[in-house]
């Protein structure tokens, strides 16, 4: 075992393109690895051994045998490894000291990590946003928020670059200047899916890209519940912002509690079959975010260094913001909830004409409050979320 | 001895002059019909033999030639059978007052002498004023969409017999006999007849739709504009109902636009007893299983589609992501151009098909979809969904707005009426005679049609405005094309305020009628 290890330290650059020759195989994992460090002295000898040596070692049941020696036909092990460096991906091994510190103590730690971009400063703290693919605006609402707090107080966001929750917490936190880790179930090489290309550059740039799987592999359905068990690894916290009654998400809060992460959810209501999950993940005992800026300094106390700037004051720029709306403006603002509406649903609750709360709903547009998405509907922003409450609590009736 | 009589047919929708010159000689007996006539021009000779037989004329065993000129042209339809008719009596000295140079004939005969109805009169007795005929001889039951034609006399005959007693009278006493055809329903003109329909019409009414304030405003701005318009609701919201209602918040047809169309609508052979001429705008809503045919028009010898029959209306497409996509592209041409040119091997036909889509679909399989608490659609089966409207059509689609379901609860409650159909329609056509104002010496008419280069002639923005779209582009990620969309449909919603100048809340309104991003927008 010390004779691999030395090999990897003592002669690295030689060695490497042969232990990146092991991830291609798909057929390694911990278990085999430690295998085959007690009985090789080195990755390239495990590549030069043939089928007979490997057979009496009894390494691999037969079919996986046969699938790593077809896995080196056509494959350059330098060639492979100068392209993934022209690519910009790294490999990191278990044994290297770059390897992420939260996954080596993981039972079914992954032998081999690909990345783009950056890993998450070990000394940061890390907390993984995930959720539903199809959500609702009260979900996309939340993840939005979430995002920026955990950018904001410089934590770390773990997530899948998933639709729905997962993409858009990411993105939040980019554009808020925070930094994001993407755990992908194929290869870093494969955008998926394909509408998180925006996301997926970003992060190559200002966050991250991580994959245990070949780059050049593509995704498939069975690395996916795979790869959830990295982003609760990769974590200190789980947050579940929406799922429905089967998710993957769930399988995310399994890993999470088999490794020993906490898990908080978001709630929802009764009603809402996006919040089913939640709901039913709280009802089991996991943690429920009723305030996000609660929820965010509770878990940087336990967390993070201290000396992490606290946000201003809210209640104080609530009431500002309030001062710049008229009668009409609030008493709409009162009357949406974090769905997206038409202006004639409205104008049914309201007693108003429609003409006028367009025009109403038109100038919450221009003072950022609502968001135009076409063909007449609205979609509430988090300000306006934010003042509805302020608004409900601190009004008499 | 050669007789020459005038008739004439149908090429799109405008008439050609045909004669028909019959010889008769002596020879071995026969009848031979030439000049490229179609089947049902050849069969004429047995019903034209038979009706003189039981009008009581019996052909001499002569040998009888038809000639039917321009000889290179193909006839086609049984309008022929008259003046066939006419001109054998002509030849073997039956009519004694009949100024055949004077005359234009048209009627399918049945055996027993009736002269019963064709297709295609309207254009045809047009063409016969243009051209300067004095009178025109047609069927009985075409009378009135004749009648639309003024400045020409109109003989309606109903049989053979008649016919004949006619022409052997002397003019003033055949006029006693069987008098030219003036319209005159219950002492009401033609143009008396357009505004008392208007008054007793039966058509939806916007005042019957509950809520749904803002899709009858934005169906408003669409008739104001001419923009093309589609709605985007789950099923049983009010879309074929709203769209039905378009139609009554259009212009008032005019006479001249009235007379287009029902001359398409003679060509289609879609006049009827109880409809002789069309005086509502028109609103047609093919099934999504119609065939691309049956809406452009075709056959071998064409006829026009449900594209030309809505001209000057309203073509409603319900659930349109279930028409067959090369059904929908067909629509491309009408409505870049107005018209449509069909091209069969025997000929060219162009019809016109200037008419106002209207596009209704569910946003998802479902119906439900931006709605998540009720839509379970997959964001891929969605996307799948949508991707079977065509981009250039919608392209072409300048409004697109939801409708909603209200809530049963809702409609219970306290509500203002809304405006009724007739003070849409006040507002409307003010907005378009702004617009006919403006566009005087252009080429178009409408907001909708303003091309790119013209838009800042038309549509000028102060600085403010300037500003405003700009970071609308920027924030809303417009494509260049929605862009301009946007700034036609706050020309005509300042048209529509009666505003000169084209205003933020204008743009800021016309903002939100754009396609949303899962639409293309």
């Amino acid at each position: 075992m010390d004779n691999f290890k030395n090999a990897l330290t003592y002669d690295f650059d030689r060695e490497i393109p042969y232990l990146m020759h092991m991830a291609t195989t798909g057929a390694i994992g911990i278990k085999t690895y430690e295998k085959i460090k007690d009985k090789f002295l080195s990755p390239k000898e495990f590549y030069e051994a043939n089928e007979k040596t490997l057979e009496s070692l009894k390494l691999f049941p037969a079919g996986r045998l046969s699938q790593v020696i077809k896995s080196r036909k056509d494959y350059d092990p330098k060639r492979e490894y100068e392209r993934l460096l022209k690519e910009n991906i790294h490999f990191l091994s278990i044994e290297s000291s770059d390897y992420p510190k939260r996954l080596r103590t993981l039972k079914d730690a992954p032998p081999f990590i690909f990345f783009k971009g950056k890993l998450p400063k070990e000394q940061d703290a890390t907390i993984s946003v995930v959720g539903a693919r199809e959500c609702s605006v009260y979900g996309m609402n939340v993840a939005t928020r979430l995002g920026e707090l955990i950018a904001s107080y410089k934590v770390s966001l773990i997530s899948g670059m998933a639709r729905g929750i997962d993409s858009i917490s990411q993105l939040s936190a980019v554009n808020a200047g925070g930094y994001s880790l993407a755990i992908l179930g194929g290869g870093v090489e494969h955008i998926y899916p394909k509408e998180s290309r925006i996301l997926y550059e970003r992060l190559c740039e200002d966050g991250g890209v991580m994959s245990e799987i070949y780059p050049s592999v593509q995704p498939m359905k069975a690395f996916f519940a795979q790869r959830n068990r990295l982003i609760s690894g990769m974590s200190d916290c789980v947050c579940v912002v929406e799922a429905k009654e089967k998710s993957g998400t769930l399988i995310t809060v399994d890993c999470a509690l088999e490794q020993g992460r906490e898990v908080f959810a978001v709630p929802g209501r009764i009603s809402d079959i996006t919040s089913f999950g939640t709901n039913e993940l709280i009802n089991q005992g996991a943690g429920m975010i009723t305030d996000i800026d609660g929820f965010m300094e509770d878990f940087t106390n336990r967390y993070c260094v201290p000396n992490v700037q606290t946000p201003i004051n809210k209640e104080e720029t609530e009431s500002k913001l309030c001062k710049n709306l008229n009668k009409n403006e609030i008493r709409v603002i009162k009357a949406i909830d974090e769905n997206s509406f038409t202006p004639d649903q409205l104008s049914e609750v309201l007693l108003l004409p429609a003409y006028e709360v367009l025009s109403l709903c038109i100038s919450l547009t221009g003072k950022a409050f609502l968001k135009n998405v076409g063909a007449g509907r609205f979609m509430p922003m988090q300000k306006a979320v934010d003042i509805k409450n302020y608004l409900t609590a601190n009004s008499p009736c | 001895m050669v007789y020459k009589v005038y008739s004439g047919r149908v090429g799109g929708v405008f008439g050609d002059l045909i004669t028909v010159e019959v010889d008769a000689s002596s020879g071995l007996p026969g009848f031979e019909i030439i000049g490229l006539p179609g089947s049902e021009v050849k069969e004429s000779k047995d019903r034209v033999k038979v009706a003189l037989k039981n009008a009581g004329i019996n052909l001499p065993a002569m040998r009888i030639v038809v000639n039917l000129s321009p000889a290179d042209e193909h006839k086609c339809g049984s309008g022929f059978d008259l003046p066939m008719a006419i001109s054998l009596l002509g030849v073997f000295g039956h009519l004694e007052h009949f100024e055949s140079s004077e005359t234009l004939c048209l009627g399918e005969l049945s055996l027993d002498g009736k002269v019963t109805s064709v297709r295609g009169v309207l254009a045809i007795v047009k063409m016969a004023k243009d051209k300067g005929f004095k009178r025109v001889i047609i069927p009985k039951e075409n009378e009135k969409e004749a009648g639309m034609i003024k400045g020409i006399e109109i003989v309606p005959v109903e049989n053979l017999e008649s016919l004949i007693a006619y022409f052997q009278m002397p003019k003033e006493e055949a006029d006693r006999f069987m008098p030219p055809y003036v319209y005159s329903n219950e002492g009401r003109s033609l143009e008396d007849e357009l505004k008392f329909y208007e008054e007793n019409s039966d058509e939806p009414d916007f005042k019957d739709v509950y809520g749904q304030e803002n899709v009858k405003r934005a169906a408003a701005l669409a008739a104001a504009g001419f923009h093309h318009l589609l709605m985007s609701g789950p099923p049983g919201a009010g879309k074929s109902l709203i769209a039905k209602c378009i139609p009554g918040i259009m212009p008032k047809l005019s006479y001249d636009e009235s007379l287009e169309v029902t001359t398409i609508y003679s060509v289609a052979g879609k006049l009827s007893e109880e409809m002789p001429f069309v005086i509502r705008r028109p609103f047609w809503s093919p099934h999504h299983s119609s065939s691309a045919q049956a809406i452009c028009g075709g056959g071998s010898m064409a006829r026009p589609g449900l594209c030309s029959l809505s001209h000057r209306g309203i073509l409603f497409l319900d659930e349109m992501t279930e028409f067959k996509r090369e059904t929908i592209d067909m629509l491309r041409q009408p409505l870049e151009d107005g018209k449509i040119t069909i091209s069969r091997a025997k000929q060219t036909f162009t019809y016109p098909a200037k008419f106002m889509l209207v596009g209704a679909l569910n946003p998802c399989p479902c119906g439900f979809y931006p709605d998540r608490n009720k839509c379970r659609c997959s964001q891929n089966a969605i996307e799948r969904y949508l991707s079977r409207l065509s981009g250039p059509i919608l392209d072409r689609i300048d409004i697109c707005v939801e409708v909603n379901r209200l809530e049963p609860k809702l409609l219970n409650g306290v509500r203002q009426q809304g405006l009724s159909s007739k003070e849409i329609q006040e507002r409307v056509e003010a907005c378009v005679n702004i617009q006919k104002k403006r566009y005087e010496k252009e080429s178009f008419k409408f907001n909708s049609q303003i091309p790119a280069a013209k838009i800042n002639t038309y549509i000028p923005l102060g600085k403010e405005e300037t500003e405003f779209v700009y970071e609308a582009y920027e924030q809303m990620n417009l494509s260049m094309r929605s862009f301009y969309k946007i700034l036609r449909v706050a020309r005509t919603i300042a048209d529509y305020e009666g505003e000169e100048n084209v205003s933020i809340a204008h743009l800021a309104e016309a903002s939100c009628y754009r396609f949303p991003e899962y639409m293309g927008g």
